[in-house]
């Protein structure tokens, strides 16, 4: 069916229906990533409402049915965290590298505009077939899915073994999304190395592009492991063989190294782009050059070389050899280091600039400052003896939410408020971005700090009903988690407000200097009327040659 | 991607692709990238394949009869006649691709219905093997032993079986006079380089599960 | 002010962040349960120096960036830009540096207490289940001075087998001082045997025996919480570990179980 690219792109819908369009333009794909991805994220956050609801009580009493069964909980956060992290974050970064890459390296589209087209496309059913899973008895078994549990199979009223119908919607959706990540890799990886204008070398390039190459090549090579890991999962689940099934000699443990040797990377492609991100921002609102970028750049690949092999410090408790454990503690501490150089380099970027307080600054900052704090415990964690105590604790719950919320999704917001303009020629309101903020910034503290105690203090995780000891900090937690919810709202209003009525912006609004600020707000469809020329870096400020802009000639 | 008018497209992307040095053929107006994509696609694709192997060599290390009692030897003659056709055939392909450099359109149809024949015959090969297994009530279902032959030589034939649709479609194409020619021939490349793949996967397959037992 | 003024109040703030951390860092009790093992001693020490680190990178990061946020904010008017710094070589190596060292510390002393607390992985043949040889003797790789205990996990209880006895008990009793070692099996699904007052886990998994040794020192009655998501009532599988003082424990061990511990406990108290 060669279809020729031009009668398929007849006359794609200018307006806002080329948005529920099949276009293969990136800018197009990366808007339509973005929102679909913040819908799925409002979704996701509601489900973190009920959990929230759930515990602010001790007893298991929201999240049950008639007769008390708290299986529903399980449930809800199983199917939260799944689409945290495969129906918001990846796509959402996903969105942010679409729109941006072509734009930063001066060229007019992804090398595979169709196939890109397609990666998103499979978000939508994705989507569906998760959330599908409520009506069926969702899947309970956490975002791990860890066999035996994962393959037991759900029991009616009357104790009869039910089909499971719940586990396999999970198994499905999470591999067509995982295949989607993975074809956005390969368009990622040929357009950064092939499609850069003549003379931006790759030590021209935008940091955000160093991050993507890292995180495509991990999207890459570590994606199709969890494939398989999936697809032996639900052979067991649905064809009778028994891999993961000790009662058939099956070898649960290998599930755990199979999904963690993804899962692992998986949160580095989940936190690199936003490192990308952060290292485009602080200049631009600095008014500085990044201090160091080709350490930078260097530690984004070190970060995603190194995360290959640290995965086991997820297994620490799995009854591991003594010399594995060991092996996985360093290696796993050792990703400090190139961390620690990025978070020294924005440091040392705002030091001595001219800071403007725009929103987009507020999440960036905000973003360094909530990320070390994740990553403090993350090196914590990474050390056997502390991990035995707080693994499955809500001490991880804490550190995840810390790098995972405190880090990507401030990075993703400082993202929107500071490429909002260039996507949509309109301003967001700054009153409104900074009431966002700290709205944000208190809920998300009063949320996931009391979680570091509670976890060293005995409250494991994935349970509906906990210690009534614990109940005066878990309502703290949940009050939180409600302002957190709460916060989101002046966000959306503001967004959809400004995208129609908002203050148009120039086509430079922040006088940034990588390729994208060179060309109109919104770009036009072929993104530069003329092959742009690289007339400096994209970190030179404060150079008396440029006073503000790239000249565009 | 361009709406606007054609010529004015063509000419700026001539003069960027003549800067261009490394890529020689052009699609739809700039450089062809379609090879590179592919090739990094074959890499992401051989890591499914690891992680399969990787999870055979771990059953097959702690296990202390492999097969288990009642279970059957894997045979080794047809096997190994089929890994001479497979990569013979990928000797086969490879003319092909030589000889679409020297536009001899006539050639490359012949070697490519030569490579389809013999990928077919290994498909046949593979299909006997399994009915002989089967009737023996050696099923997907006989533990891991059982389990893991079926995947790993099961998602292989898949393969095969779509590296034999590639190559088909590729023959169909050649058959347009013009469609493929010593500049423009990213299909043939293709087929090829999957092939190569299919084979190289194959090889691992036939020494860890005919061979090192 | 001048740059030396400023080099003291450099010197000064970093020396009051240290002191800080430490004094937070060194009485973290708060942050933690009772120390009711051996093993938990061991372990608190080493959370503790780790979090006398943490919280200095912290005030540091945190401080910087509060610093950076008032000393150096747009001025009124001023559109131009801050000065072209693009890097500094013998900063970059000392924040390379620095943390490399700090890395390489924590991992030795990890690495040290990880030896003396967790010297038992999991053992014992795949295809090992409930009813397998090993567990039923009570053999484990052990001194014969401790303690072996039989612990059986499944949705959503705990059970105990005691050396001599085959009954299985609700019941998890211990003798404080004396080492205990733990067998462990699951019939159904993956659980996790946790005592947060000893700071030990062990995930408990179908078809292999896993272990865990502690030695406890505090006697008391501690919650014995399943930390490996298992079902629905994950969160009820809950029990208790008694800590008793060892005349208490061979007194309840031959009434309850019928079997003598009293005489391993006194040869134990001879040896100290
Ligand atoms: C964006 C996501 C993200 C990121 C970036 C990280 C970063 C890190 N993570 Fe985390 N992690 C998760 C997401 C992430 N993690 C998730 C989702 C889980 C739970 C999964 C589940 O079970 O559901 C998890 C769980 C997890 C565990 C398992 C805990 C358990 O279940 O028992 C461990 C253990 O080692 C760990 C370690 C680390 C380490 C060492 C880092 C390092 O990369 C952090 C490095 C950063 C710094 C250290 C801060 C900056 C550095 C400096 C300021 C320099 C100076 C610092 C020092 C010298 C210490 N993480
Ligand atoms: C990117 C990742 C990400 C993000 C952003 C979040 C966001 C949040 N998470 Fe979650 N979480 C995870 C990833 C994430 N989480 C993971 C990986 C787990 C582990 C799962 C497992 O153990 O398997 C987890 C588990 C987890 C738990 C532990 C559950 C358990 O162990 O029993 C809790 C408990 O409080 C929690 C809370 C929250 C809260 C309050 C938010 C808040 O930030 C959410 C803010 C709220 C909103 C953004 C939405 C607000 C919208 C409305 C209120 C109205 C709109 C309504 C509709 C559109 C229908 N999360
Ligand atoms: Cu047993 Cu949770
Ligand atoms: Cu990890």
């Amino acid at each position: 069916m060669q279809v020729t690219q031009d009668s398929f792109m007849q006359e794609p819908p200018q307006d806002w229906r080329r948005y529920f369009s099949f276009c293969t333009d990136h800018k197009v794909i990366g808007i339509q990533y973005l929102v679909t991805s913040f819908v799925l994220y409002l979704v996701g956050g509601f489900l973190a409402m009920l959990i929230r609801a759930e515990l602010m009580t001790a007893d298991a009493d929201v999240l049950v049915n008639a007769d008390g069964d708290p299986s529903l909980y399980n449930g809800v956060f199983t199917v939260h965290a799944t689409i945290m992290i495969f129906l918001w974050l990846i796509p959402a970064l996903g969105g942010f590298a679409n729109f941006l890459i072509p734009l930063m390296i001066g060229a007019e589209d992804m090398a595979f505009p169709r196939i890109n087209a397609v990666a998103f496309w499979m978000i939508p059913p994705g989507a569906v077939i998760l959330l599908s899973s409520f009506l069926f008895g969702a899947p309970g078994a956490g975002w791990t899915a860890y066999p035996p549990l994962s393959l037991q199979s759900p029991v009616n009223g009357d104790g009869v073994a039910m089909f499971p119908m719940g586990m396999t919607l999970w198994l499905v959706s999470v591999i067509i999304l995982g295949t989607s990540s993975i074809l956005g890799s390969l368009n990622f990886l040929t357009t950064i190395w092939e499609m850069r204008i003549k003379d931006m070398g790759i030590w021209q390039m935008p940091l955000f592009c160093w991050s993507m190459l890292a995180t495509s090549i991990i999207q890459m090579l570590a994606t199709p492991v969890l494939t398989g890991a999936l697809i032996l999962l639900g052979l067991d689940l649905l064809a009778g063989t028994t891999f993961f099934n000790p009662t058939g000699g099956g070898n649960p443990v290998l599930y755990q190294h199979m999904f963690w040797f993804y899962s692992h990377p998986a949160v580095y492609i989940m936190i690199l782009p936003a490192f990308g991100m952060i290292s485009e921002i602080l200049p631009v609102h600095a008014r500085k050059p990044i201090f160091g970028y080709r350490a930078i750049a260097i530690s984004s690949m070190s970060i995603a070389l190194l995360g290959f092999i640290v995965w086991a410090h997820h297994m620490f408790t799995s009854g591991t050899p003594e010399w594995l454990r060991i092996f996985f503690m360093i290696t796993s501490m050792i990703i400090a280091v190139p961390t620690g150089i990025k978070v020294f380099s924005w440091l040392a970027t705002i030091w001595g600039g001219k800071i403007r307080f725009t929103s987009a600054m507020l999440f960036a900052m905000g973003f360094v400052s909530m990320f070390v704090v994740g990553g403090l415990s993350g090196v914590m964690l990474a050390s056997v003896p502390v991990d035995i105590h707080v693994h499955d604790t809500y001490f991880v719950v804490a550190h995840l939410h810390y790098v995972l919320f405190g880090g990507s999704v401030f990075a993703v917001y400082a993202g929107i408020y500071h490429w909002f303009p260039k996507m949509t020629g309109r301003f967001l309101n700054e009153f409104w971005g900074k009431v966002h903020f700290w709205l944000t910034f208190i809920g998300f503290n009063l949320c996931f700090l009391p979680m570091h105690k509670l976890g060293l203090m005995g409250m494991p995780r994935r349970v509906a009903n906990y210690d009534p000891a614990f109940v005066d900090l878990n309502m703290i937690v949940s009050v939180g988690g409600f302002l957190l919810g709460i916060s989101t709202l002046p966000f959306v209003v503001n967004a959809a407000y400004s995208w129609i009525k908002g203050a148009k912006s120039p086509a430079n609004p922040w006088q940034g200097l990588t390729l994208e600020w060179t060309t109109a707000s919104p770009p036009p469809v072929e993104n530069f009327e003329r092959p742009p020329v690289l007339t400096c870096g994209p970190y030179d400020y404060g150079h008396a040659d440029h006073p503000d802009a790239v000249v565009n000639h | 991607m361009q709406t606007s008018n054609e010529p004015l497209f063509n000419a700026t992307a001539t003069t960027e692709t003549a800067e261009h040095e490394s890529a020689t053929a052009v699609h739809h107006g700039h450089p062809d990238h379609r090879l590179f994509g592919f090739t990094l696609f074959l890499i992401s694709e051989g890591m499914l394949f690891v992680g399969l192997f990787v999870a055979y060599l771990a059953f097959r290390a702690v296990a202390t009869e492999w097969p288990p009692e009642g279970l059957p030897e894997l045979e080794f003659t047809l096997p190994f006649i089929n890994t001479l056709i497979l990569i013979s055939s990928s000797f086969v392909i490879h003319q092909a691709e030589g000889l679409i450099k020297k536009n001899d359109i006539q050639g490359v149809r012949l070697w490519l219905g030569i490579t389809a024949f013999m990928g077919a015959v290994f498909l046949a090969g593979q299909a006997y093997e399994y009915s002989i297994f089967l009737s023996e009530g050696f099923t997907l279902q006989s533990g891991l032993y059982g389990g893991t032959f079926y995947v790993l030589t099961g998602f292989h034939g898949l393969h095969v079986l779509i590296g034999l649709i590639m190559i088909l479609t590729v023959l169909a194409r050649s058959l347009k006079p013009g469609h493929y020619s010593a500049q423009k021939h990213f299909g043939i490349q293709a087929a090829s380089l999957y092939w190569h793949f299919v084979d190289v996967v194959w090889i691992v397959l036939f020494l860890l599960l005919y061979v090192a037992r | 002010m001048n740059a030396v003024t400023f080099r003291i109040i450099g010197v000064v703030t970093g020396l009051a962040v240290i002191a800080i951390s430490v004094w937070y860092g060194t009485n973290g009790g708060w942050l933690l349960p009772v120390e009711g093992s051996t093993e938990a001693a061991l372990i608190d020490q080493l959370f503790r120096a780790m979090l006398v680190i943490s919280t200095i990178i912290f005030l540091g990061v945190q401080g910087t960036i509060l610093y950076s946020a008032f000393a150096f904010g747009k001025k009124k008017g001023d559109e131009t830009d801050a000065l072209p710094e693009h890097g500094n070589v013998n900063l970059e190596v000392f924040w390379t540096a620095v943390p490399s060292a700090l890395v390489l510390w924590l991992s030795v002393y990890s690495y040290d207490v990880t030896n003396q607390v967790v010297a038992v992985g999991a053992s014992g043949g795949l295809g090992c289940s409930v009813d397998c040889p090993m567990i039923l003797q009570n053999t484990a790789a052990t001194t014969g001075k401790e303690l072996v205990i039989n612990v059986i996990a499944q949705q959503y209880g705990w059970t105990f087998q005691y050396p001599g006895s085959k009954e299985e008990v609700g019941e998890m009793r211990v003798p404080k001082g004396r080492e205990v070692y733990l067998n462990m099996v699951s019939k159904d699904v993956i659980h996790a045997f946790w005592v947060p007052q000893f700071r030990l886990k062990q995930d408990v998994i179908p078809g292999r025996i896993t272990r865990l040794k502690f030695t406890a020192t505090t006697p008391g009655e501690y919650p014995l919480v399943c930390a490996e998501l298992c079902g629905a009532y994950h969160g009820a599988m809950r029990s208790n570990v008694f800590v008793d003082e060892p005349a208490e424990f061979d007194r309840w061990a031959e009434t309850e179980l019928g079997i003598k511990t009293a005489q391993q406990t006194q040869n134990l108290l001879a040896q100290k």
